[in-house]
């Protein structure tokens, strides 16, 4: 009996000492388990996920606030400014805490209406908005600012934001263009250098508690922001301001839809002054119309004309086709293919040298050399002078032009580029036409900006223009020599262009308008223009004038010619360039000085003279 | 008869003198007030040479922060001032004051003087000078 009872105790115990074991295994395998699900979660909140963790942290105890740059200066080349930031005050709302706070918005709007300028009811308005943040004005002075936060009004605060102002009087509009009221560019050169203007924004952070209280105490983090650099341009202010003058009375006597005018300086290939017309008033651009905002001088393309002749010349001289006074037969009319071509004055003579085809503009003879050319080289030379192409001024959106390859080309291209039409080009790379003439014969990139000022104020210049060879010097002087006929000889086409005291090389053109609606050209609609350097003998200046539509006379050297030598004649001057004949530079009166003196209001009195 | 201590009769040994007073080396007096009194002092030095730098590096900085301000005011200023003179000096607007308000015409062409000519003829002052910088003399002598 006791036997067996020992055995079943010993039984008993073996049981629960198995039982025990498995409980100890399923502990054990539940605690590995655990264990295993906290270390991945570890590895995946302090490995994996550690990047977003922190950045939630930081979401929930740190506010960044951006720091805004101060943006760049725009000069003139003499330092005079053209476009600048002020410090001013923009005055927002919390018309949630209004309403919380139970305040009346008729008492707060009664108050800051006089100040904003704004009617009641309109601020009502928007203190009743839904939202915790409205704008009840932007950009205003910041004295106004300073009395709006005197009054200390319950949800209504005053932020400093930078205002662009443009100070010149709306001087070079659309070159200078404008920027948005964030301070971004977005037209003209303050979109162009945007990079260089806007600088990089900085941060401040700051600790802030649960409910978004600042903690004063803790450590701020800040960045500072890094200011735009200040960019000096090549715009002559005074030259500037007299082209636009000059243009401006132009357009007015010959009752031209706009006009646009250029002023390059010969050695550096720098625009002293571009203006277009209409234009408009940068501090009031919603005003502006879309037309007005362009820079023609280097958005539009116009054909021409007879300004293109000195490609033609120039491709015939350089490659040895034709020699200055070689005598050209020019009849009263020319055909090619279908097209029969004419001058507009026909020569009592039927044979002229090409030195007088080209003062007398004859369209026949000009295409008579240009068919020695041919439309390979044509096209060669129209390239080699910059056509095609943007100049890479640094205007943003500069034209390329049009200019078609030769294999496009019909049986009527050839004498229709030679005397310019079927080709475009903006003012600008005509005017780089000219000024491959005047330096010489190399043609050197037109440029808009002087240099970059640094941190002491000191110009650090822009590289020089990129200059390459278009025709030989001997090409050009002769080229320029012919061109001086064109306003000194007896049947020049410009001599209202010349300058009193200075020899004056130039090419009026004369081109119609293709037509926007159908195929062809629009009837009596004209482009009236004149193109030219001085003082002849050692180039400083080239001048460009175009009119867009000149009624009811419209050839160029009698619309555009003027104007041309008006803004000359400024320019030289102010430029201190010595005259050709101080002489008769002396005993000369300004025409400006003429046209004050005589009727500055006066209705327009056009000069009907022969000009093809 | 004198009595003979007798060898068989061993004497007590007499007890061993007690062993002299371990020599130790007496340092100069110890001055510990002095020493309490030396760093208390320094320490107060020093705490309120700290809290001196501190209230004035506090000052500074509230002096800084002042003159910042003082400054980004004054160049404010200067910036709204700049924008006036070039307004005021305007090409359109002087040349607008002049035709106008004041009735000036426009200057007749400058003269050129021929500053290396050593025989000018009389009443001539108009003579070519090929360099631009007879104009800026010119100018300069108030011609």
């Amino acid at each position: 009996m006791r036997r067996r009872a020992g055995w079943r105790k010993g039984c008993a115990a073996a049981v629960a000492r198995a039982r025990s074991r498995r409980r100890l295994s399923l502990l054990l395998g539940g605690y590995l388990a655990l264990t295993l699900v906290m270390g991945y979660r570890l590895v995946m909140i302090q490995v994996v996920d550690a990047a977003e963790y922190r950045g939630l942290g930081d979401r929930q105890t740190q506010r960044e606030i951006a720091l805004a740059p101060r943006r760049g200066k725009l000069y003139d080349r003499t330092g005079e400014p053209l476009a600048m930031s002020l410090a001013s005050a923009t005055i927002y709302a919390d018309p949630r805490q209004l309403r919380t706070d139970r305040i009346d918005p008729y008492g707060v709007a009664a108050q800051l209406a006089p100040l904003l300028d704004r009617p009641v009811a309109s601020l009502v308005d928007a203190l009743r908005a839904d939202a915790s943040f409205v704008y009840l004005a932007r950009q205003v002075p910041r004295q106004v600012g300073e009395q709006v936060a005197a009054l200390r009004l319950p949800g209504v605060g005053v932020l400093s934001e930078a205002r662009r102002v443009y100070p010149a009087d709306g001087l070079a509009a659309q070159v200078v263009g404008f920027a948005g009221i964030d301070g971004t560019g977005l037209a003209g050169l303050e979109a162009g250098l945007d990079d260089v203007l806007s600088g990089e924004p900085g941060r401040l952070r700051l600790e802030r508690a649960p409910r978004g209280l600042e903690i004063s105490a803790a450590p701020r983090e800040v960045t500072p922001p890094i200011p735009g650099r200040d960019v000096v341009l090549t715009l002559d202010r005074e030259i500037q301001a007299a082209t636009e003058r000059v243009l401006r009375e132009a357009v007015r006597r010959n009752r031209a839809k706009g006009g646009s005018a250029v002023v390059l300086d010969v050695p550096t290939g720098e625009v002293l002054a571009m203006a277009s017309l209409p234009t408009y008033r940068p501090d009031d651009i919603a005003a502006a119309r879309p037309d007005a905002r362009r820079n023609r001088a280097a958005t539009d393309v116009y054909e021409p004309g007879s300004v293109n002749k000195v490609i033609t010349a120039a491709a015939a001289l350089e490659d040895g086709l034709v020699t200055p006074n070689e005598r050209i037969r020019v009849p009263d009319g020319y055909k090619v293919g279908w097209k029969r071509f004419s001058d507009a004055h026909p020569a009592k003579r039927t044979k002229l040298t090409f030195r007088r085809i080209i003062e007398r503009s004859s369209n026949v003879g000009t295409i008579k050399v240009a068919e020695r050319v041919g439309p390979q080289r044509l096209y060669r030379y129209l390239q080699r002078f910059g056509y095609g192409r943007p100049t890479g001024s640094g205007f943003p959106g500069e034209s390329a032009g049009l200019l078609a390859a030769p294999a496009d080309w019909s049986n009527t291209s050839l004498p229709t580029i030679a005397i310019g039409q079927g080709v475009s080009a903006t003012l600008l790379q005509v005017a780089g036409v000219f000024e491959t003439i005047a330096t010489g014969g190399e043609w050197v990139q037109p440029t808009l900006v002087r240099g970059v000022l640094d941190d002491d104020g000191r110009l650090d210049p822009a590289p020089a223009s990129p200059r390459r060879r278009a025709v030989s010097e001997r090409t050009a002087r002769t080229i320029a020599d012919m061109l001086v006929s064109v306003v000194e000889g007896r049947q020049g086409t410009c001599p209202l262009c010349a300058v009193p005291g200075y020899r004056v090389g130039g090419k009026t053109g004369t081109a119609q308008k293709p037509s926007e609606k159908r195929r062809g050209y629009e009837r009596g609609a004209y482009v009236g223009s004149f193109v030219g350097f001085a003082p002849a003998e050692d180039p400083a200046l080239v001048v460009g004038v175009t009119l867009d539509e000149p009624r009811p006379v419209y050839y160029g050297g009698l619309t555009a010619g003027p104007a041309f030598a008006e803004i000359m004649d400024f320019a030289l001057s102010h430029r201190r360039v010595p005259p050709s004949d101080p002489h008769a530079r002396a005993t000369a009166q300004p025409a400006a000085a003429a046209d004050t003196a005589a009727a500055p209001d006066g209705p327009p009195a056009p000069v009907r003279r022969r000009e093809p | 008869m004198a009595a003979v201590a007798s060898p068989q009769h061993p004497v007590a040994p007499a007890p061993s003198p007690p062993p002299p007073p371990a020599l130790r080396l007496v340092g100069p007096r110890r001055h510990v007030g002095r020493y309490v009194v030396t760093l208390v002092v320094v320490g107060a030095i020093g705490v309120f040479g700290c809290v001196t730098l501190n209230a004035f590096a506090a000052k500074q900085s509230f002096a800084a922060r002042t003159l910042q301000v003082e400054v980004d005011e004054l160049a404010m200023r200067y910036d709204e001032l700049t924008v006036d003179v070039a307004a005021l000096e305007s090409p359109r607007r002087v040349r607008r004051v002049a035709v106008r308000r004041l009735g000036m015409v426009p200057a007749l062409a400058p003269a050129f003087l021929v500053l290396d000519d050593p025989r000018p003829e009389a009443g001539d002052a108009t003579r070519a000078n090929a360099a631009p910088a007879a104009a800026t003399a010119a100018g300069a002598a108030g011609d």
